[in-house]
């Protein structure tokens, strides 16, 4: 062992040169800076010489499904200042403030130091007009710490407009920089504030880079300094999205005017190919900052143009969703779908009496037959049969009451009552069969979104497969030009079998092909197009109108759901626009 | 176990130096939050003076035990760091994955891993019986030292990963590693770096000559290792030029070299004429313009020897120096003078390893000399973990020291 603990002295030698040789280099390193040198770096610390002027990253592309590009971006010039400069010399600020005609104090507001320190140029205006340009270009030498650079700004050269789809952007606000306490994101970033652009931000972000300017006594910029390489900015990445521009060209025409939303998807992979909510507004204005009045007139509207409709509005179904009491119905074996029943245009529960649509009644009717003419009455005592617990079940099954998942920041997830929640908001004795039969006919309590209502149609088209919406399909590899596709999320629904939508669907096709069904409007020849119906009672005044469906019967191509808020029948308003939807795809796309 | 402080003699000189240096970062910090940072100066300062009575705590927790109960516990503390580890990569959110938050305090796991990872280096390599280290032994000491090692380069962290590698080649140093065992790990990587920088290169190869001169192994090994190094280092470049760009940017980025995204160039442009302007006696307590005008971002955690240096000048540096210089020649005295408890000396040697190498890397950044790669100078940095961390090496430390002749 002598030997050994011999070997670990000599280790323990080696130890002591390494350490005692860093700490040598190291003293010797700051004798260098602080005694032989020090009269240089004291000069530089006094002229402070040099700035870090941040390069912004131009944000990634967004193409249609085809490659059409729909948001692109273009140059513009933004003027910045460096705070100190600003706050030292009083001449300069007034004649800043009159140049871009904002006051000293909202230009002290937008300088006021957030931990960034004094010498950080901050973005004082972003797309300036050439009128600007051109004085502060007279004015260069008086100015002080004040200079422009080109900058990306975000353009929509596309025809068609997808705001809530797309989303805006605009500067990072300070609440948001502090969430985002990630170390990537900088004040005066522009990030996506909604739709993809939100929910894709860190894709299409990129990276800001830098340069080093050596500057003179008076803060005006001298030249490149030497002693640091610029850092170049890095590009966001582009995105492919699902849509496809010329649908969704023709279903913002269809809804034009109108408030409600369209979804059009494609049922085997969950594509979304056209999404519209109306009413939309108009991007540009939010590319280079949009302005207080603008804002402020898009929040007061009382159509609320900036709710995503397809996705964030909450609505009553309707005798749409009489199709997923039909899934329960039929899974429960709580039917013999050849059993006729009555409707002689009401039903007494207990002391109220519930009125079916059609004041007369609608006669003799089995499940199919009421499902084509949508008869209340033969649905509401489908409902008490089936009972809150296997109707919840199926809804659940089916996708409601969640989100659906699509990629888009605040989806809504509706609501979809259950035993539980019923007893808790009216007491478990406080609600009964009037409760279920409204339920049953999509009224009362549910709320849906139009996306969830897509989704079903599509589960529905493919007989148990449920594929969740996309909007993004393909996002572009770093610095490479692969596409990499997203992934398509379907699994199938356990528990309801084939047969149950096999006869769904024939219900369905009946509603728009046969006589007095309800959804003749989107009939079109040649093409088997299935479909149903909805008109929505709701407090807010004239029903609500649905249309959800797919097409053909066989082998499904697309299933949409459209709903007009206030709009009036289903049958009168929301088929009519399915139809021209449906007319449109198989026109534009033939048939396989 | 019994819990007792009999026979404990503390070590005055090393816990001295610690109180001097943290005494130092407190004034630092105080520089840095005093001017404009209104809630760091009332947080941040209060939290980290929250942080310095933990670790008083936990340092004399430390001394009331033996060594043998951190042997006992060794792998235990272990797993469980790597657990949390684990689970700081799922329960965090935004991009960096690297804080757990415990009432109101950030912590992060990665620092107290460090402490683990060292006690089970120490015991794993104090359990050996043979006299030079066999290669189960080195690969079993290296999977130790690089699971923590990975799961932190996953949070992104580099630098702190690092930290784990510079333990493991102490450690296995310590443990008497055969010096070819050293070129056979080392060479590759050095050689596959150098190739791209002739002079170095060439260096390498004048070196690897000399090595061979004076080690003088066989003739076989003698030609591999000079024909591995020439082969590695040659073809490097043309390898690397063949990948596609992108795949280079992703080798880069993993490697933390990342073309500078957070301006580092910039951050030690400033710091090196903070510390240069500071000049022999300093611009004097708050009163450095680069400090309180905060050209640095960073300055609290990662330059705060540029704080230093700018206002208390190069007799501040130099005082400071000492102090480390002080407690790390301590921290070497434990590791030797306590040869009869392999666990021991081992354990010192990691503390010594963990925290200088911190400081090295730390201070030679903040002169420009070493690349920026975000790790805390122990003692003198403004965040908890690491002062916690800190303290809890030198409780290690000083409880070998004062109790070496108790068994």
């Amino acid at each position: 062992m002598v030997i050994y603990d011999r070997q670990r002295d000599r280790r323990a030698i080696c130890f002591k040169g390494t350490l005692y040789t860093a700490f040598f280099i190291l003293f010797f390193r700051f004798f260098h800076l602080q005694v032989l040198s020090s009269a240089l770096y004291r000069e530089r610390s006094e002229q402070n010489h040099v700035r870090q002027i941040p390069i912004m990253p131009s944000r990634g592309h967004i193409y249609d499904r085809y490659g059409q590009i729909l948001v692109d971006n273009r140059p513009s010039y933004s003027l910045y200042i460096v705070p100190y400069e600003f706050k030292k010399n009083p001449v300069d600020a007034t004649m800043i403030s009159s140049i871009v005609g904002l006051s000293i104090d909202d230009i002290m507001e937008r300088i006021k130091d957030r931990g960034n320190g004094p010498f950080t140029p901050v973005r004082l205006f972003r797309d300036m007009r050439f009128e600007m340009l051109s004085k502060v270009e007279e004015h260069r030498l008086d100015l002080r710490g004040v200079f422009y650079q080109v900058e990306p700004v975000r353009t929509y050269p596309s025809p068609i407009r997808a705001s809530h789809t797309l989303g805006y952007v605009g500067e990072i606000s300070s609440p948001e920089l502090k969430r985002l306490k990630d170390g990537n994101h900088h004040r005066g970033d522009i990030i996506g504030k909604s739709g993809v652009e939100k929910s894709y931000d860190a894709v299409l972000q990129g990276q800001r880079g830098y340069r080093y300017v050596e500057v003179d006594v008076k803060g005006r910029e001298v030249g490149n300094f030497e002693g640091a390489r610029d850092v170049p900015s890095i590009q966001g990445r582009p995105i492919r999205l699902t849509l496809d521009a010329a649908m969704q060209t023709v279903v913002e025409d269809l809804m034009d005017g109108k408030r409600g939303a369209v979804v059009v998807l494609d049922p085997a992979c969950g594509d979304v190919l056209a999404m519209a909510s109306a009413p939309d507004y108009s991007l540009e204005p939010f590319a280079n900052g949009i302005s207080p009045d603008l804002w402020n007139q898009l929040m007061e509207d009382p159509d609320k143009p900036l709710l995503h409709r397809a996705v964030q509005a909450q609505l009553p179904p309707g005798s749409t969703y009489k199709l997923a009491l039909m899934v329960a119905a039929l899974q429960e074996g709580k039917i013999d779908p050849e059993e006729e029943t009555t409707c002689p245009g009401y039903l007494w529960l207990g002391r109220r009496i519930f009125h079916c649509w059609q004041p007369d009644g609608h006669g003799s009717v089995n499940l199919l037959d009421a499902l084509k003419v949508s008869c209340n009455v033969y649905f509401y005592r489908l409902g008490l049969r089936v009972g809150v617990d296997a109707w919840a079940r199926s809804g659940k099954q089916l996708g409601f009451g969640t989100p659906t998942g699509v990629d888009l920041t605040g989806e809504k997830s509706g609501l979809l009552p259950d035993r539980g929640y019923l007893n808790e908001k009216y007491g478990p004795k406080g609600w009964s069969k009037g409760m279920l039969a409204n339920l049953s006919v999509g009224q009362g309590d549910l709320l849906v979104t139009p996306t969830q209502m897509v989704q079903m149609a599509a589960v529905i088209a493919t007989e148990g497969k449920m594929v969740q919406p996309r909007i993004v399909g393909w996002i572009q590899e770093d610095g490479s030009d692969v596409w990499v596709e997203r992934q398509v999320k379907s699994r199938d629904i356990r528990g309801i079998s084939p047969d149950v939508f096999h006869r769904v669907k024939e219900g369905m096709f009946r509603v728009v092909n046969h006589t007095n069904g309800t959804g003749s409007a989107a009939r079109i020849p040649g093409i088997d197009v299935c479909g149903k119906t909805g008109t929505a009672q709701n407090p807010h005044g004239e029903d609500h109108a649905w249309f959800i469906g797919f097409a053909p019967r066989h082998d499904p191509r697309i299933a949409l759901a459209v709903v007009v808020e206030n709009g009036g029948s289903g049958g009168a308003v929301a088929a009519p626009i399915a139809g021209r939807i449906f007319r449109w795809f198989f026109r534009e796309k033939g048939v396989s | 176990m019994r819990a007792s402080l009999r026979g404990l003699s503390l070590d005055v000189t090393l816990l001295g130096a610690m109180l001097g240096l943290v005494v130092v970062g407190f004034i630092c910090l105080y520089s840095v939050t005093a001017s404009g940072h209104q809630a760091m100066l009332t947080t941040g300062f209060g939290r980290q003076i929250v942080w310095f009575l933990m670790g008083s705590l936990a340092m004399t927790a430390i001394l009331l035990f033996p060594m043998n109960v951190f042997y006992r516990g060794a792998y235990v503390f272990y797993g469980i760091c790597v657990l949390l580890l684990v689970l700081v990569l799922f329960f965090s959110t935004g991009r960096v994955h690297r804080w757990i938050v415990v009432g109101g305090f950030q912590f992060q796991p990665s620092e107290l891993a460090k402490v683990a990872t060292l006690l089970a280096l120490a015991r794993y390599l104090s359990g050996k019986t043979e006299t030079t280290l066999g290669w189960r032994r080195i690969l079993g000491a290296a999977s130790l030292a690089l699971v923590p090692a990975l799961l932190i380069l996953k949070q992104p962290d580099v630098g702190t990963a690092s930290v784990f590698i510079a333990l493991l080649i102490v450690m296995l140093f310590w443990a008497g590693i055969g010096w070819k065992a050293v070129l056979l790990i080392l060479l590759p990587f050095v050689a596959l770096g150098a190739g791209f920088h002739p002079v170095s290169f060439f260096g390498l190869m004048v070196l690897l000559g000399v090595a061979m001169a004076i080690l003088r192994p066989k003739w076989w090994m003698d030609l591999g290792l000079v024909s591995m190094c020439f082969g590695l280092g040659r073809l490097a470049p043309s390898l690397w030029h063949r990948l596609p760009s992108y795949q280079q940017q992703r080798i880069i980025t993993f490697l933390g070299m990342r073309s500078d995204p957070h301006g580092a160039a910039y951050q030690v442009i400033q710091s090196k004429v903070a510390i240069g302007s500071g000049g022999i006696l300093g611009k004097g307590f708050l009163q450095g313009s680069q400090t309180q005008l905060r050209f640095l971002p960073e300055q609290h955690t990662d330059f705060i020897f540029s704080v230093l240096g700018e206002e208390f000048g190069f007799i501040g540096v130099l005082i400071v120096l000492a102090l480390f210089l002080i407690l790390f020649r301590r921290t070497l005295h434990a590791a030797t003078k306590s040869t009869r408890n392999g666990f021991a000396s081992y354990t010192a040697m990691g503390c010594l390893s963990i925290l200088a190498f911190q400081c090295v890397v730390n201070v030679g950044m903040s002169v420009g000399l070493l690349p920026v790669t975000g790790l805390p100078v122990p003692l003198l940095s403004y965040g908890g973990s690491c002062l916690l961390m800190s303290m809890i090496l030198l409780g290690l430390v000083v409880n070998i020291l004062g109790r070496r002749y108790t068994y």
